[in-house]
């Protein structure tokens, strides 16, 4: 197989393969796996009791309660599914900018969080999105099928460096809610530099289902850009430009302003219950991920 | 408030031209160097929270320009050179004492003065050097600094007494321009000069902390030598206090060598040393090593007298006695003879029996002068009219070069003037006069500065003094005798605030608004 962003890397899956995502409960309607679901059913795990109604199964009538109580329920087993974990790593064009490109650090996470849900038996699906969201990946699940995660990725990475595009994340989330998925884990991988502004964001991401993961790609010198004078700045996706005279009352409220851009992003990944993750492009990926995984697992 | 050196106009203009200029220098100022960004999400935002700042959307740096401006008016006001009207009328003269010699206690005038004048307002305040005339050192809006220079520049000078600069000074005085002189030093000021002023002028006195010790001496002088020696010179010291003044105590010195000349002592109480050469050299007396005063006695060359042949024996022996006159065979300062070249020239009996050259352009006006100097009024011309039997007349002409002539007759036996009481005056002065020596001076001119006067005087004046013999004396009065002197009130102290003209404030501001435009350049916070 061709892996030009060498996303197959032996030892980065070896250490990926070290952690897990716990789902808290995970959605009802799902195949069998690792996580409990909200489904009663014929696990092994007793959760409840409830009155018998014609059509149930005899084997599940509790006969100690019907000897004491002389009323006929039925046992509940909690239900072991599936988590469905939506990979949206953004290919935009600002992702492409840098050498090497913070897309690739986008890709890696993404693959090695597609390489533990398909340990676990979870359904993965990737969704790239630039300006649009990316459907044309059908989710999957089994161990065997990451090299197929791995190279739809590539080819879609591949395509959005030859065909930069902005980012528009509202219109991505908005087309992931119309596909009507499974509610799941939603791993939005980005820098988050959305022209549309923070809030357009995460008022779109208010409407989805899903348990967000938002894992933020930067470095330190997007905070310090340590321009000075009078700058012209050109946004590398939209070609706005911005005239600005570098003084340090300006860098103050330039700093204020990043600082309160991921702040909102924090608060709510948090207000979700979701997690927010700050990954710096110039170190490590693996060393800074299992800073999410305490003790190898990621409670979702 | 007003300005000296532009007009109102020009500098209302000048401001506006700086504004505009600054204006446009902004706007050339901001050139962007473009960069490219992953985002300018965050840029935006800080602009606009910077942005409520900004008066004018497409014109950014609107403090930065308005300080510049500020900055820059100041600078031009500076130039413009602009004046307080001043609410109160009062001149403020201080007035130096300029009979000061001692370089210690005029330094210490000036320095008073200056402190005195630095609390003025500047533009009332002037400090005035009575000198043989009044010099002004600081005119009204100069800055202090000047006083020192303009005394650096010009030379010091004597005065008589400080009363006729009071008088002078009260003609500066009006109903609407009352003057206040504060009188730095201790000359004393005649109650009657007090009480003469007008109403309209106030006088205190700046009182200067003692210097040094009262001065020995009272005055010292020379004269010619009274043994008619032309190169000896008498001379004489007066003692301040005759009746405690030990001469045994005294050291008297010429070049450093001890005088082997007895001191012989006066009636009055003077002391006269009779006899110096007069070479140069500087006599000095001292008591106990402390020098009471010194003088630089005259240098007195003999007057070189070449003779033509000819020249009547008489007249020949009449020069050479003069001990003034020193015969050459060349190179001789007066020409004796009958030919043009003569400065000295005997005169046929056909000629005006006296002729004289002078330099001054006016023949009258010399004839005037050189009949007394030439001791001509002594010569008894109607005995010598009537002995030659023609008109003894003077003629006096102009003319670049001093000459004389007289009849070669006048020393014949048949006229016998050498033998007249008024020929070897007439003769010794016209030599003198021919050779332009001039006449014995005090050492220290009049008006000038004491080339002798030592720390130990604390003023000094040419003067002349007689002698019991009947000689006057040049001499120098090396401290003047206290005359009952009027009481002055003490100079009121002043702020020194009240002396720091508009240009100073504005050169003040305009420094604090540089500095402070400094640090805001080196903070990030101008543009």
């Amino acid at each position: 197989m061709n892996d030009p962003f060498h996303l197959l890397d032996p030892d980065f899956l070896q250490q990926a393969r070290a952690m897990r995502v716990v789902a808290r409960r995970v959605a009802p309607a799902g195949r069998w796996a690792e996580h409990r679901s909200r489904d009663r059913g014929q696990g092994m795990e007793f959760r409840d009791y409830r009155p018998y109604s014609p059509g149930d199964e005899l084997k599940t009538i509790d006969w100690n309660v019907y000897r004491r109580l002389g009323r006929f329920v039925v046992r509940l087993f909690e239900e072991m599914e599936d988590l469905p974990i939506y990979l949206m790593p953004d290919l935009s064009r600002s992702m492409w900018q840098e050498d090497p490109p913070r897309a690739l650090t986008a890709m890696q996470v993404a693959i090695a969080f597609a390489s533990i849900g398909l340990d676990q038996h979870d359904r993965v699906g990737l969704l790239p999105f630039t300006q649009d969201l990316d459907t044309t990946i059908r989710p999957t699940s089994g161990r065997g099928r990451l090299s197929l995660i791995a190279e739809s990725m590539t080819r879609a990475a591949e395509s959005a460096r030859a065909n930069p595009q902005g980012t528009d994340m509202a219109t991505a989330l908005s087309k992931l809610r119309g596909l009507g998925l499974r509610e799941g884990l939603l791993i939005i991988i980005s820098d988050f530099f959305d022209p549309h502004g923070i809030e357009v964001m995460t008022a779109e991401l208010k409407r989805t289902r899903h348990r967000p993961l938002l894992v933020a790609i930067g470095r330190p010198s997007d905070r310090e850009p340590g321009l000075q004078g009078d700058v012209r700045v050109r946004d590398c996706e939209t070609d706005d430009i911005q005239d600005v005279s570098i003084t340090s009352t300006v860098m103050e409220q330039y700093r204020t302003a990043y600082d309160s851009h991921f702040e909102q992003l924090r608060d709510f990944a948090r207000s979700r219950q979701g997690s927010f993750l700050f990954l710096d492009h110039e170190t490590d990926v693996m060393q800074q991920l299992a800073g999410l995984f305490e003790g190898g697992s990621y409670v979702a | 408030m007003t300005f000296t050196l532009f007009s109102t106009l020009v500098t209302l203009g000048g401001i506006l031209l700086l504004g505009l200029v600054l204006a446009f220098l902004q706007r050339l100022r901001v050139q962007h160097r473009e960069v490219q960004v992953l985002s300018t999400l965050f840029w935006q935002a800080a602009l606009e929270e910077t942005r409520a700042r900004v008066f004018v959307r497409r014109f950014r740096h609107w403090p930065a320009w308005l300080l510049l401006l500020v900055i820059c008016t100041l600078l031009w006001l500076l130039l413009a050179g602009p004046r307080w009207q001043p609410l109160d009328p009062m001149q403020h003269i201080v007035l130096l004492d300029g009979s000061v010699t001692d370089d210690d206690a005029f330094l210490i005038d000036l320095e008073l003065a200056t402190t005195k004048a630095a609390g003025l307002p500047i533009m009332q305040r002037e400090i005035v050097l009575a000198g043989p005339t009044l010099q002004t050192l600081l005119a009204p809006g100069e800055p202090l600094a000047l006083t020192q220079l303009r005394n650096l520049a010009e030379k010091r000078t004597a005065s008589h007494g400080i009363d006729w600069a009071l008088e002078s000074l009260s003609s500066r005085v009006a109903a609407d321009r009352p003057v206040t002189i504060h009188l730095i030093g201790d000359m004393p000021v005649a109650q009657a000069c007090v009480n003469a002023m007008p109403p309209e002028l106030s006088l205190y006195r700046i009182q200067r902390p003692p210097v040094d010790k009262q001065p020995m001496l009272r005055a010292l002088g020379v004269s010619d030598a009274r043994s008619g020696n032309w190169q000896s010179v008498d001379v004489l010291f007066t003692p301040r206090t005759p009746e405690s003044f030990d001469l045994q105590q005294v050291a008297i010195s010429v070049d450093g060598q001890p005088l082997q000349t007895p001191v012989l002592t006066t009636e009055a109480g003077d002391y006269l040393i009779e006899d110096l050469t007069a070479q140069g050299g500087v006599l000095k007396l001292t008591l106990n090593g402390r020098e009471l005063g010194a003088l630089t006695l005259p240098r007195r060359e003999p007057i070189r007298v070449g003779f033509e042949p000819g020249v009547p024996l008489e007249l020949r022996r009449l020069v050479l006695l003069d001990t003034a006159c020193q015969e050459v065979p060349s190179d001789a300062e007066i020409l004796i003879g009958e030919s043009p070249l003569a400065d000295f020239r005997l005169s046929s009996a056909d000629q005006p029996a006296f002729q004289i050259a002078s330099e001054l352009p006016d023949p009258q006006e010399a004839l005037e002068t050189l009949i007394d100097q030439l001791a001509l009024r002594q010569i008894d011309a109607t005995a010598l009219a009537e002995k030659s039997g023609a008109l003894v007349e003077v003629q006096v002409t102009s003319g670049e070069q001093r000459r004389m002539s007289m009849w070669k007759t006048l020393f014949t036996p048949a006229l016998n003037f050498q033998q007249s009481r008024a020929c070897p005056i007439l003769v010794a002065r016209s030599i003198r006069w021919l050779a332009n020596r001039p006449p014995l001076v005090a050492w220290a001119e009049q008006g000038g500065r004491l080339p002798a006067a030592r720390r130990p005087f604390d003023r000094a004046l040419s003067d002349t003094q007689g002698s019991n013999d009947g000689r006057t004396f040049q001499v120098t009065q090396l401290s003047r005798p206290i005359q009952a002197p009027a009481d002055l009130k003490a100079s009121p102290k002043v702020s020194l605030l009240a002396g720091i003209g508009v240009t100073t404030w504005l050169g003040l501001v305009a420094t604090v608004l540089l500095l402070a435009e400094w640090i805001l350049f080196q903070r990030g916070r101008l543009p």
